[in-house]
């Protein structure tokens, strides 16, 4: 491998929720478009992103203080309100609160012109972003590798640090 | 040739995956790329994709959306030079 670090990127993925599914993808993306060779390791949580069935990817303003929680739909004046700053926490134990708050984010996502997270995903291993999935963590939360999109490989850390050295690695 | 890209109504990354796309599609150096967009963060983005990707650009208009003309740097197009019109 002779590729500089400066035209390599590697990220860890360790968070299951979609909104730290779409940095990494799109990060991603736009790496592999400007032809930098792209290394995506998944573990832990972080296997969540390359299930086919993305229905576990949510995202709740339940212990996410940084989260801007908005109303996709309704006049100016109730769309411009934070629901996540001017609600108590306790809020968002409700039953329904999460489903409430993914239906929100996607919809607020599409809106600003964002693509689906399984779209962007496609993208990446369309513009030959490399990606990785933890077999350990496979084996410890009981998945199969048939849970897994295509084409991606299963290997542990060592795999993942041998093919990519001298890289900068961020963790997510 | 004139290659339109209509990025309009996307976001980023879009605006860059699209054109990189497009440049993928269309390899020939006589092809020249016209780039749409609303996403403002393309103003610096896309000249900094151009940038790395050894590409030459001129921003054609801001309104009503951002239009980028992108052409290969070998490719003596009109004999007009880009990279700082902004």
């Amino acid at each position: 491998m002779n590729e500089s670090s400066s035209e390599q990127l590697s990220i860890i993925q360790t968070k299951g929720t979609l909104d730290w599914a779409y940095p990494v993808f799109i990060l991603a993306s736009t790496a592999a478009a400007m032809d930098k060779k792209v290394e995506l390791f998944f573990t832990f949580y972080g296997l969540n992103c390359l299930l086919k069935d993305t229905r576990g990817l949510k995202v709740s303003p339940l212990g996410n203080p940084g989260m801007v929680m908005k109303s996709p739909v309704g006049p100016n004046w109730l769309r411009a309100v934070d629901w996540n700053k001017v609600l108590p926490g306790l809020v968002w134990t409700l039953p329904g609160a999460a489903m409430l708050a993914t239906w929100g984010f996607k919809k607020q996502m599409l809106m600003e012109g964002q693509v689906p997270v399984e779209e962007l995903r496609a993208l990446c291993l369309e513009l030959g972003v490399s990606m990785t999935a933890c077999q350990m963590t496979i084996d410890l939360m009981g998945y199969q590798q048939s849970d897994f999109i295509e084409p991606i490989s299963f290997s542990g850390a060592a795999t993942y640090f041998a093919n990519t050295p001298k890289t900068q690695s961020l963790f997510i | 040739m004139d290659i339109i890209v209509d990025s309009k109504g996307f976001a980023c990354p879009m605006p860059v995956i699209k054109l990189k796309k497009a440049l993928t599609q269309y390899p020939d150096e006589s092809c020249v790329f016209l780039l749409s967009l609303t996403d403002t963060g393309g103003m610096k983005d896309v000249p900094a994709f151009c940038r790395q990707q050894q590409l030459e650009w001129v921003l054609q208009q801001e309104q009503p959306f951002i239009e980028f003309k992108v052409w290969r740097k070998h490719n003596v197009f009109s004999g007009e030079r880009g990279g700082g019109s902004k």
